[in-house]
This record gives structure tokens, C-alpha cells and sequence, in this order.
């Protein structure tokens, strides 16, 4: 009862108040007026109560106005109002038809004043007028008739119940309302969360898979094919990242948490990420994909490069979705302004087209037009919503066009400023170049693709200034070769097949240009050069420089690299190891000492001993995650722990999460999978400037300088053991290297969980060591030791089973097979095993083998005192490369008798982990025993 | 006839469709939106749907300007090139700067200048567009430039150029109307007809109720008398209107006067930003004779 009483409060006090605050003068109004008249007619006594009651409401009004309370202007209005009703009953003014006003108050009142103040009203107000009517009261008043003492109250009666119920229900009815939509909203947050998991769950595999294909694309000595196929991999990674990002920015862009993040870009790069895109969605159509893009167009431009690249794939995903015959063509213009340039890009295509009724609501979220016709088309119907808001938050404008059957064209327009205004392409000697392209035009049954192929020659020549020109039959063509002298032919795939012999012929003194799809490509003899559709300026750029494309987007993938930080000291805080080597390889070309921690504990280990300049912590963790991590380093004492800037680096970039992050003492927010763009802007602002440089020539190809020496390392022959080579390169991806780096760490890793295990078993501590076989189970087969696998699996199962038996049967010859498979491994990659026990590393200096030294020469004590220099000062600054050369160094030496490389290789490996305190350490000990202490 | 080729230059607020541009040979001037992000070219880069969601989403403040000289100049020049003579039909120079500054431009070019005409239409929208379509036909006929523009001097009496709009609340935005008036016509559903008189807006009249009824009432007194018009083209010119309330327009116009064309066309962003969304006219041509 209570309860439903305070339900009722709460109602009535959340009324508007500007509404009661206006009955309030209302009543004060009627008062004056009524007391107005009552002065004419002299009735002095009824002018003074309506004048008091006027002024009382006056009163209540201002109080009202200054405190705000509901109550106070409830009770002092309704007061009013009952007094003035039961002056008007004692002076018969609610006789005869006037009855209706005192009727009137119940329902108006409970609707004004809500059922708990008006309710109680119209209750006390009824038990007055009864009180009134029913005693002896009544004699004093007016003398009603004898039918109104009972006719007039069950009236009252009946209109107050009839008022509070009908209010009652409307009451009901909202309350049920507000709970719906308070189960709506859960339903809403709950799908938040929903899409964080989600979001988490696929971007942190997308994290390795991206960044893995940025470091191969780092590489230097792989072959163009290959750097081809990684460039498609990491291409398609992110289209698959496309849907659940759409998903997400929608969400951010809905509650208004959309955040520009401006810098400089290349409309270069972007237009390549666009091509490469629409190539892979392109797939088997026979759609011309056509670019259109104005040379001219500035060099540098300062916008958000991510945003305006997704709303350029997404219009043209679209285009390429409803396409299926003709020709998908993409124009990128410029309109030059005091304050920069306006960019226009235009998508349009010979698709299906929209009818008029259909581009009315083509921005709707979650709706794709013309249902019935596109069902056999995918999509979440989120992207135009989310392009439009996109260009709207830029400045800019989204319009469409389309012919319904014909087709259709997506039309953008934003602001952006310039930063560098020379050309984004330009030509060498543009006069020297004389170019005929050979494109046979009647051979596109659509003739918009001819119509649109003539006009991207017309423009080429003019936005290149170059002599290019089209020709559409091979007479044309052998009649203008025969009478003008060309440098350049351009020739389809097609149109190269049919007259192959006259452009073999041609090719002795032209360069000839074959333009063929990726799908399909044929060779060509290697004096000609063949470039990849769509024929476009940046391409047809890079043929008459004479680059390669490819070198093109090499150059630009190390151009943003565009500054290095040799002396900044960066940690890394993620469970994930391979998340760990992706960050660490993304940051390796801004030649920084990175320092990695797999725990949020380690982290903080770390910090105490060493200063950083800035940390990238990951959100998610077992035990301490990074906000916990984040939150125990700024409680810990000293300034510097306070304004130690802190990256959240996670998966998790939902709405919300960057407040969440920096209400929990983090500086910024980095999602996860990491882009270049973001890590150079992240590092940009919060290293600082005094650490950031420009990057010297020699540092312009950063990558792979780590692994080459290991690629000398001459490999053992293969042999089949309990290790299958095969199956190992197969679980590591198929990469030889990743194995042979992965099967290094299960050979270190060895000694100390074969000594954990026995423990655990010794102890009969069978759910820890459930957990270790199980984890023993995974490292053996990832590494290809099938068999041991296989045995840790029938031992894990019986631990879970509680078929203890078995396990205390086979632990023995699992723990042996153990044993043969680590040294199996350490043997095949020529490292020793036993300096590799981490529990034994403190001693492994003093206690490693000795090693036959009569083949290997004696080093200097002043050579080997140098070489121990140059890794302690090494390990000062991180550097694991000098460490590694370092250490290879003495490889091929003995010293005092005993050889070098089994003291020097695990110091290597520390380097190899960022361990380089365990390093110093050994190689401190070293130093030692050599009596070399005065280095 | 004269031996001379007429080529005509149009502004893109005579809200011609593309396909009639095209087919006369008409090129076209942009006006251009300033916004509080930039600076953007009338229907190339921003359209009245573009407009006017900014201006009723709450995107800031805007205005529409004249092309600059420069772009006059530019036109001018590239006419020239294939034309011996060149005639601009303008917007109204009561409500645009666009005949001073492209006569600047003509005053820039010197002697060449000399072979431009600025001719001041005193309308806009597709009553301006339909001048230049007679003067884009006349040209294609051979008429000299100065027969041409005697011609449509005799036209600009007898075009008619009304629209309804929904509200008074872009007027009043655009300083046209005060706000005591905006709240007026929201307070009892007055919808403002107006009309190009003398070069300038004028109020010609109001309809009141519902904006339907009120719409195919304004269609009905606009065509009232068919004799008095010249039924060869009429044009429905709409500003962020539904394809429901065009096809209900067009509906009502056959109902009262069979021209021999009709063309619906988007008004331009200009044109849009001063008379707000679901503003829509009927643009015809008086008959001559027809008392005006």
C-alpha cells in the first residue's frame, strides 16, 4: 500500500511544473475577477474571501517560483480552489445547474494535480461537503432543497471515483509504458554490450591477421607476387572488419560520440585502398571498374583519411553490389577555395538504379529499397546512414542521383584543408611522352563504358599534360604508329592478344603497356610492362615515369613512416604474445626501445624499475586486466607515475569505451587492429616532441634486420623424429620462420615445465596439472610433436576424468617423450638446451658445458671486452638488434678454453624476447668469470 | 537571321533540367552556398535536398551569392571560343548580384567583352528557365543577338513566376518577412503565394488549412484562366517535396489545362534555401495578347 502510495508521489512530483505553476495564476485570476465582481455587487464579505484566496494563490505562485517545490503549490492551490468550492456550497452558488462546477474540480484536479495530491483533494474535499450537507451544519448556509443533501453527494461521490479511476488507468498505462520502454533500453545496453564482446572477439584475430601482412609488407626480400597476395590478405582483413565497424561507428555516430581525428593524408593512398577494394568485390563481374581522378588535386590534405576512405568503399561497394553488366565509375574532382580545396568524389555505375519513392528513403538505417529485387544482396543496410552522417560531420553533403533501370550515381562534397598544394601526380618530361592508348571501344555492349573510357583519355592528356590519345581500331593504330613517333602504347589484355605480333614488334622502341585484370593475367614478355585495371592516372603515372606501382605503394607505406623516436622507451602491456610481436613489429620502423610485459603485474614490475616514455596497455587480461593495472600504476607514489601517458590498446571500441578509459586514469585510446595511421598520430601526440626526429636514409627500410642472421643460419638436415617439421609449419601458419622462432621458445620453455609438471604430479596437484598438460597438449602439436601431443591429451582427459592410474602410468614416458622432443628441437635448431632452463638461467653461465676447442681460435680479451661493451650499452637502450650482432660475433671463438657460443646464445635469446635485464645480467656473469670486471 | 552564332549562358538557378541543357546547348553559371564549413557550388556540389536538411537539422547558418566575375569571365571566354556572340540570361538583378558582377566580367574582358550580352530576366527558377529556352531556341534559329533579346524582352511580361511555400519560416530566415508574420501564418496554417513582380518577390496572396488542399487551391487560381495561357510548356518547380505531393500537382494541373509539356524539375539550392521545403510553383508563359 505504501509502496503503491509512493509510486503515486513519485508521479505526481515529476508533473510540470510550468503547468501548475499556470493553474496556480489562473485561480489567482478567477479570484481577483470574481472578487471584482463582488465589490460592484457589494457583497463585501465574499469579495474579501475571493480577494484572500487570490491573494493566497499569489502567495503560492512566488513561493513556488522561488523554492520549486510541487508539494507547496499543490496543497496551496487545491486549498484555494476547496475553500472557494465550499464558500460557493455554503452560499448556494453550486445550486441547480452550478452543481457542475464542484463537479468539475475531481477530474480537473486528479489531471492537473496527478492522482496523490488531486485524489486526496477530491477524498477530503467530498468528506467536507458531506460533513457539511449531512449535519447541522447546513443550517447556517443556504437553504437547499431537500433532494440535494443526499442527490448532491452520491453525485460527488460517482464523479470522484469515476475520475480517480480513469486516472488510475492512465496511470497504469504510463507506468506500463515507462517500464517497456526502461526494458527497451536494457534491451538496447545489453546489445551494447553484446556488440563490445563481439567486437572484441573478432577484432583481436583481425589484430594479428592485418598487422601480421603489415609486417610481411615490411619486409624487403620478398617477391612482388607475394607482396601482391599479402597486400589482397590484409585488404580483405579489413573488409571483414568493415561490417562490424559499420555496426559500431553507427552506434557512436547515434549518440553523438563520433570523433573526427584530422591529420594529413595522400588522396593517393586512399584511392589505392579504394581500387584494391573494389578489384576484391569485383570479383568474376563483367564490370569496368573506371577512375576518374583529377591530377591536380593537392599532394596534402588534412581531413580524416579513415572516415572519407569508408565512405568511398562503401559508396562503391554499393555501386558494385547492384551492378552486374556495364561499368562502375569512380570520378575524384577538386574546387579550390580560400581555405583549400572541396573534394568531390563521385560513385556512379549502369546498376539497377532507384526509382524516385526509393531515394526518399535511402539514408534510412537498417533498410535496404527495392527489397524484393535486391534479395539476393548482402548487406546490413547501415552504410549510406552512416556515409551521410560521416560527410554531414565533416562539413560536407551526400546527394543521389539515379535513373531507376539505368543507374545510379553517389555524389560527395567536404571541405578539406591543404597542407602541401603541389599535384598528387605529376609526369617527368610530360612533353617527351607521346602515348596512344588502343582501346577497341565497340567491343562494351554498354556504351556509357566507351563513352566513359573516351572521356578518361580526354582527361588524362589534359590532367597529365602529356600527349596521350585514343584509338579504338588496330588500323587506327598501325596507321598513327606508322606516322607519328610514340613512346608509349597502351593496349587491354584483349586488344594486345589479337595483334600480339605488332606489339612485340612495336615493344623494340616503345614501351608497351599491357592493362589486364588481376583475374585472368596473362604473361607478357618482361620488355613490356603490363599494369593492372582499372587504367587510371596514378597508374599510367607510374608507367610513363617509368616506377612501378608497387614502388609507388611501397614508398608511400614507408613515406608514413615520417619520423623516429631512437631514444623514447615504450612498453607494451598484452596476454597475447602474438598481439605482443604484431605491436612490437608495427613499432619497429620509429626505431624506439620497446620493452614488452605480458601482465598487467609485470607491467607494473617493470615500471618501477624503469622510467618510460609512454605505455600501451591492453584492456583485457587474466588477473589484472589493463584498467586495474592502469589504476594501481597512478596510485603509486611519485609524479611521474601520475602523468605517465597510458594507451588503452583493446579490441574493445564500442561506444563509450574511450570514456571509460579515461575516467579510468588512461591518457588516450588506441582499438585494436592497430592502424599505422592511428599509432603515428598516438605516438605523435603523447612522445615528447624532443624525442621525435626526422628518419635518415639508412632508416627508411626498418624491416627484417633481426631475422636475416637467422636466415644464415645454416638449417639442419631434415630428419623425421618426433617432430614433423610439416606439421609444425603448417600450425605456425606456413611460414618456416614463425616455426622455427616458435619452436625456440617451446625448446627454452622446456626445462622449466617439464620441472613444473613433476612437481605438480609429485604433489597430486591434478587441476594445475590438468592446466599444464592441456597447455602441453596445443605447444606440441603447434610445434608438429604429434605423438607427445597426443599423450598429453590421454593424460589431460584422465586428469578431468579422475582416472588418476593412468596418469600416474603414462606421466613418466610422457615427461621422457618430453625431454627427447625439447632436445629433437634444440638439436634441429642448433641451440643448447640446457643454458635455456629459465629456474637454471642465473647459473647457466657458470654452469655451461664445456665445448671441445680445438678447432675454434682463441678471441682477444680486448676483443671479447668489446663486444661485451657493446651489449651492456646495448641492453641500456633496448637495442636487441646490436645485442644479437653482438653475440654472433663471438660464435666462431673460444676464450680461456671454452667456447663462446653456448655462453653468448642464450644472452641472443634474451634480446630475441626484450629480456634484456636477464641480458645484462648473464652477460655481467660472463664478464665474471672471464675476469673481465673493468668493462 | 544574321550570320552570326548566338550562343546563350544560363545560371544555374533557371533550374533547367539536365537533358534540356543539354539538347540547346546551354551552359550554365553556378551560384554558390556558403556555409559555416565551406564554400560549395550550386547543384554540382550541394542540392536543395542538401540545403535545406542542413538548414532545418540545426546545420548553422548559410546564404546563398552570386557567381563571382571570375566565373562569369570564365564562361564568357569558353563561349567564345565556339560562339560569336554570347547572351547571359540572368536572375533577376531586384534580388541577386549576379547581373553586376557578370557585367563586371564583361567590362574585364575589354573588346571581347563587346560581344556578351547581360540580359536581365527580372525572374528566376524556370521562369527565368523558360527565357532561356526561347532564347536558346531562337539562337538555334539564327536570330541575332540584339532580335534575341528584344524578344525576351517582350516575353519577361508575360511569364509567370508564383510559388506556395508551406510556412513562412524561410522568408522570415531570409529576412523577407518579419517574425510576427512567420508566427501568424504557423499560428492559423497561412501559406504565403508569391509572386516575381517587377524583379522583385512579392506576397500575391495566401491560402489557408491544410497545405494539401491548400497546394491544389493555388494551382486551380493560378491556371484559372487557360485561354490567357500559353499551353506549349508548363513547369512544376518543387523544393524538397514528396513524390506524392508532385504527382498530386500534376494530377490537378491536367485537370485544368492541357499543355503540351510539362516538365517537373528540382529547384536549386539557392532558390531552396530562401523558400524552405515544400515550396513548389506552376511557371507558365502568358499568351500573347493575354491581359496581364
Amino acid at each position: 500500500m505504501w509502496e503503491f502510495l509512493r509510486e503515486l508521489k513519485k508521479d505526481a512530483d515529476e508533473s510540470d511544473s510550468r503547468t501548475l505553476g499556470l493553474i496556480t495564476f489562473a485561480v489567482a485570476f478567477i479570484g481577483f475577477f470574481m472578487c471584482a465582481v463582488n465589490i460592484i455587487t457589494r457583497s463585501w464579505v465574499m469579495a474579501a474571501i475571493t480577494g484572500g484566496l487570490s491573494l493566497w494563490c499569489i502567495v503560492v505562485f512566488l513561493l513556488f517560483r522561488k523554492s520549486g517545490s510541487l508539494m507547496a503549490v499543490s496543497a496551496g492551490t487545491l486549498s484555494a480552489i476547496g475553500i472557494m468550492m465550499m464558500y460557493f456550497l455554503v452560499t448556494g452558488g453550486v445550486d441547480g445547474f452550478s452543481i457542475v462546477w464542484l463537479l468539475l474540480v475531481p477530474p480537473i484536479g486528479i489531471y492537473c494535480y496527478k492522482l496523490y495530491y488531486g485524489g486526496a483533494f477530491s477524498i477530503l474535499l467530498g468528506i467536507l461537503i458531506a460533513v457539511y450537507l449531512w449535519t447541522p451544519l447546513h443550517e447556517l448556509g443556504y437553504d437547499y432543497s431537500d433532494t440535494y443533501f443526499l442527490r448532491f453527494p452520491i453525485v460527488y461521490f460517482f464523479d470522484t471515483v469515476v475520475s480517480v479511476y480513469i486516472n488510475y488507468r492512465l496511470w497504469l498505462s504510463n507506468k506500463q509504458q515507462r517500464e517497456l520502454l526502461e526494458l527497451s533500453e536494457r534491451a538496447n545496453n545489453t546489445k551494447g554490450d553484446f556488440l563490445a564482446n563481439m567486437s572484441h572477439e573478432i577484432r583481436t584475430p583481425m589484430n594479428a591477421i592485418v598487422g601480421m601482412c603489415e609486417l610481411i609488407l615490411r619486409e624487403s626480400d620478398i617477391s612482388p607476387a607475394v607482396r601482391e597476395y599479402c597486400f589482397n590478405i590484409q585488404n580483405s582483413g579489413r573488409s571483414l572488419l568493415s561490417i562490424i565497424n559499420d555496426i559500431l561507428d553507427f552506434s557512436k555516430i547515434e549518440s553523438g560520440k563520433m570523433e573526427l581525428i584530422l591529420d594529413e593524408f595522400n588522396i593517393a593512398s586512399t584511392l589505392n585502398d579504394v581500387i584494391n577494394m573494389a578489384v576484391t568485390r569485383k570479383e568474376d563481374k563483367d564490370i569496368e571498374l573506371i577512375v576518374r581522378a583529377d591530377p591536380d588535386i593537392p599532394i596534402g590534405l588534412i581531413g580524416d583519411e579513415i572516415r572519407i576512405r569508408q565512405v568511398i568503399i562503401n559508396l562503391v561497394t554499393n555501386a558494385v553490389k547492384f551492378t552486374n553488366k556495364g561499368c562502375v565509375v569512380i570520378k575524384v574532382t577538386q574546387t579550390k577555395h580560400d581555405y583549400g580545396i572541396n573534394l568531390s568524389v563521385s560513385v556512379s555505375d549502369t546498376g539497377i538504379g532507384i526509382s524516385a519513392e526509393n531515394i526518399e528513403k535511402l539514408f534510412n538505417s537498417f533498410q535496404q529499397v527495392d527489397t524484393k529485387k535486391n534479395r539476393s544482396v548482402e548487406g546490413t543496410g547501415l552504410g549510406l546512414a552512416i556515409s551521410k552522417r560521416l560527410i554531414k560531420s565533416m562539413g560536407g553533403f551526400l546527394n543521389v542521383s539515379s535513373v531507376y533501370g539505368l543507374g545510379s550515381e553517389f555524389r560527395f562534397v567536404i571541405p578539406l584543408k591543404v597542407s602541401d598544394s603541389r599535384p598528387f601526380i605529376s609526369i617527368k618530361d610530360a612533353e617527351k611522352i607521346h602515348a596512344a592508348g588502343f582501346i577497341d571501344l565497340n567491343k562494351f555492349e554498354n556504351r556509357r563504358v566507351a563513352q566513359e573510357y573516351k572521356t578518361l583519355i580526354g582527361e588524362l592528356a589534359e590532367g597529365l599534360r602529356t600527349d596521350i590519345e585514343l584509338l579504338d581500331t588496330a588500323e587506327d593504330l598501325k596507321a598513327a604508329v606508322a606516322s607519328k613517333k610514340y613512346t608509349h602504347l597502351f593496349a587491354p589484355k584483349d586488344e594486345y592478344l589479337a595483334n600480339e605480333d605488332f606489339f612485340k614488334e612495336q615493344s623494340r622502341d616503345k614501351t608497351v603497356v599491357v592493362v589486364q585484370d588481376r583475374q585472368g593475367a596473362i604473361d607478357i614478355p618482361s620488355h613490356m610492362k603490363c599494369i593492372f585495371k582499372p587504367f587510371y592516372s596514378l597508374s599510367v603515372a607510374s608507367v610513363l615515369n617509368n616506377e612501378s606501382i608497387l614502388t609507388n605503394l611501397n614508398e608511400r607505406r614507408d613515406s608514413s613512416i615520417r619520423f623516429v623516436a631512437p631514444k623514447a622507451r615504450i612498453l607494451i602491456v598484452d596476454d597475447n604474445i602474438i598481439n605482443l610481436k604484431v605491436a612490437v613489429g608495427l613499432m619497429r620502423p620509429y626505431h624506439m626501445q620497446v620493452l614488452t610485459a605480458d601482465s598487467g603485474q609485470a607491467a607494473i614490475s617493470i615500471l618501477r624499475s624503469k622510467d618510460f616514455h609512454l605505455v600501451f596497455m591492453d584492456h583485457m587480461m587474466p588477473e589484472m586486466d589493463g584498467v586495474e593495472a592502469t589504476k594501481a600504476i597512478r596510485a603509486m607514489e611519485g609524479d611521474y607515475y601520475k602523468k605517465l601517458p597510458i594507451i588503452a590498446l583493446t579490441a574493445n571500441a564500442v561506444n563509450g569505451a574511450r570514456d571509460m578509459f579515461i575516467s579510468s586514469g588512461f591518457n588516450d585510446f588506441m582499438p585494436k587492429p592497430i592502424e599505422m595511421s592511428s599509432l603515428d598520430r598516438m605516438l605523435k601526440a603523447w612522445l615528447p616532441k624532443e624525442l621525435i626526429k626526422a628518419p635518415s636514409g639508412e632508416m627508411r627500410y626498418p624491416g627484417g634486420d633481426r631475422r636475416k642472421p637467422r636466415n644464415q643460419t645454416p638449417q639442419p638436415e631434415k630428419k623425421e623424429g618426433l617432430i614433423s617439421e610439416e606439421t609444425g609449419i603448417f600450425y605456425t601458419g606456413g611460414d618456416r620462420e614463425a616455426y622455427n622462432e616458435i619452436l625456440g621458445v617451446y625448446v627454452r620453455k622446456s626445462s622449466e615445465k617439464l620441472l613444473q609438471i613433476k612437481e605438480l604430479f609429485e604433489k597430486k596437484d591434478w587441476k594445475n596439472y590438468v592446466i599444464e598438460v592441456h597447455a602441453l597438449k596445443s605447444s606440441s602439436l603447434t610445434v608438429g610433436a604429434k605423438q607427445l601431443s597426443e599423450l598429453a591429451k590421454e593424460l589431460e582427459l584422465a586428469g578431468k576424468g579422475g582416472d588418476y592410474r593412468l596418469i600416474e602410468e603414462k606421466n613418466a614416458p610422457m615427461l621422457e617423450m618430453y625431454s627427447k622432443v625439447a632436445a629433437e628441437g634444440a638439436e634441429r635448431l642448433g641451440i643448447s638446451i640446457e643454458t635455456t632452463d629459465t629456474k637454471t638461467e642465473e647459473t647457466a653461465a657458470n654452469e655451461a658445458p664445456v665445448v671441445e676447442t680445438a678447432e675454434l681460435p682463441e678471441i682477444s680479451a680486448e676483443k671479447l671486452s668489446g663486444i661485451i661493451k657493446r651489449i651492456f650499452t646495448a641492453c641500456d637502450s633496448f637495442d636487441g638488434d646490436e645485442i644479437s650482432a653482438a653475440c654472433r660475433e663471438t660464435a666462431e671463438y673460444s676464450f680461456k678454453g671454452k667456447a663462446l657460443k653456448p655462453l653468448f646464445d642464450p644472452i641472443s635469446a634474451d634480446a630475441d624476447d626484450f629480456e634484456y635485464d636477464s641480458a645484462r645480467e648473464k652477460t655481467e656473469k660472463i664478464a665474471a668469470e672471464f675476469g673481465l670486471s673493468e668493462v | 537571321m544574321g550570320d552570326k552564332k548566338v550562343g546563350i549562358i544560363a545560371e544555374c538557378v533557371c533550374d533547367l533540367p539536365k537533358n534540356i541543357l543539354h539538347e540547346f546547348n546551354i551552359d550554365i553559371v553556378c551560384h554558390l552556398i556558403e556555409t559555416e564549413s565551406g564554400v560549395f557550388t550550386d547543384t554540382e556540389e550541394i542540392t536543395a535536398e542538401n540545403i535545406l536538411q542542413y538548414m532545418t537539422e540545426g546545420g548553422g547558418k548559410s546564404r546563398s551569392t552570386a557567381p563571382l566575375p571570375e566565373s562569369y569571365e570564365a564562361a564568357f571566354r569558353k563561349k567564345l571560343s565556339v560562339y560569336d556572340e554570347v547572351i547571359l540570361v540572368s536572375i533577376s538583378s531586384g534580388i541577386s548580384l549576379s547581373c553586376e558582377n557578370a557585367r563586371k566580367a564583361v567590362a574585364a574582358m575589354g573588346d571581347e567583352g563587346k560581344r556578351v550580352h547581360v540580359f536581365d530576366s527580372l525572374h528566376l527558377s524556370t521562369g527565368l528557365g523558360h527565357m532561356v529556352i526561347k532564347a536558346a531556341q531562337l539562337a538555334k534559329a539564327g536570330f541575332t543577338a540584339d532580335k534575341i533579346i528584344a524578344e525576351l524582352e517582350e516575353m519577361r511580361e508575360r511569364v509567370s513566376t508564383t510559388f506556395i511555400t508551406e510556412n513562412a519560416d524561410f522568408l522570415c530566415r531570409n529576412g523577407l518577412v518579419p517574425d510576427s508574420v512567420r508566427r501568424f501564418c504557423s499560428a492559423f496554417s497561412i501559406h504565403p503565394v508569391l509572386e516575381m513582380r517587377n524583379g522583385r518577390i512579392v506576397l500575391k496572396g495566401i491560402e489557408i488549412g491544410d497545405y494539401s488542399s491548400a497546394a491544389l487551391r493555388y494551382v486551380r487560381k493560378t491556371l484559372n484562366n487557360p485561354k490567357k495561357i500559353d499551353t506549349k510548356r508548363v513547369f512544376i518547380t518543387c523544393a524538397g517535396c514528396s513524390v506524392k505531393t508532385v504527382n498530386m500537382i500534376k494530377r490537378e494541373i491536367e485537370g485544368c489545362c492541357a499543355f503540351e509539356e510539362m516538365f517537373v524539375t528540382k529547384a536549386s539550392a539557392t532558390i531552396s534555401s530562401n523558400c524552405g521545403p515544400n515550396t513548389f510553383g506552376v511557371l507558365y508563359v502568358k499568351s500573347k495578347g493575354a491581359s496581364l
